[in-house]
């Protein structure tokens, strides 16, 4: 069994202490080991490298909170969420619509601050990354 | 049905949409290179503007968004007023605003934006067009 970041109080550390850790557990992997990220994680990595050092917490609660629901929604067709139009505030769930335009209307009403909103399609493709695939 | 047709731009579909300046009401023409390859169909925005005409145009600032690939990163992404008269098009639609738009275009008509729509050549190869 895994012991919890509790456990080993890593949830104390410092997000640069965090990251010291990542690194040492990193290079004690075998070289020729190559471990499997899931393309959430993946897509995850491509974001947090292609951006300022900056972290922008609501924006990583939103980002967390909706690739967990976009996961669900794709294992599970049941989910209140599933083929929805779904709005974050600040990591919450404040809006849902089947179309995009009324999404935005519930989602401007809830939350004041753009910065701290967050929209997506629930369930429909694996990553909530949207590639623009001209000019490449 | 209406129907709206631009010739190709240096081989390459466009569509033409009328912006309104903020200040004055005057429109602005602007052309977009048609990409059905940008976004997805249920992406959460319909245009890629440049962001100097967001702001002359008002738009109004609804979130950040992830894209990747051609363009790379967070963006914001804004609400502004889009007409295409032919086709008596007039609805606020949500564009994420970009610093540089591709050569030779004023911004790109994403996926989600054609998909509304009939798009094609409807028979002539030197024409792009839409149709409600």
């Amino acid at each position: 069994v895994i012991p919890t970041l509790e456990a080993l109080e890593i949830d104390r550390l410092s997000v640069a202490e965090k990251v010291e850790l990542i690194v040492r557990i990193w290079e004690s992997l075998p070289a020729d080991a190559v471990p499997e990220l899931p393309q959430r994680r993946l897509d995850d990595l491509k974001r947090r490298l292609a951006r300022p050092a900056a972290v922008n917490e609501v924006w990583d609660r939103n980002w967390n909170v909706a690739c967990a629901i976009n996961d669900e929604a794709r294992r599970n067709p049941q989910s209140p969420y599933a083929g929805k139009y779904v709005g974050l505030a600040k990591g919450q769930v404040v809006a849902v619509a089947d179309d995009l335009h009324e999404l935005v209307r519930q989602l401007c009403a809830a939350e004041p601050e753009p910065s701290n909103r967050f929209l997506f399609a629930a369930g429909v493709k694996p990553s909530l990354v949207e590639e623009i695939w001209s000019l490449r | 049905m209406p129907r709206a047709v631009w010739p190709l731009l240096d081989g390459q579909p466009n569509v033409e949409i009328v912006l309104t300046q903020a200040e004055d009401g005057k429109p602005l023409r602007r052309h977009l290179l048609a990409d059905t390859g940008a976004g997805s169909a249920q992406a959460g925005f319909e245009l890629m503007l440049v962001l100097s005409d967001i702001a002359v145009c008002g738009g109004i600032y609804i979130c950040p968004a992830e894209v990747g690939d051609a363009y790379e990163g967070k963006f914001n992404v804004y609400l502004l007023r889009v007409q295409l008269p032919a086709l008596g098009f007039d609805q606020p639609l949500l564009a994420v605003g970009i610093p540089v738009a591709p050569p030779g275009f004023d911004g790109i008509a994403c996926f989600r934006f054609l998909n509304s729509f009939t798009y094609g050549n409807f028979g002539d190869p030197s024409q792009f067009g839409l149709e409600t």
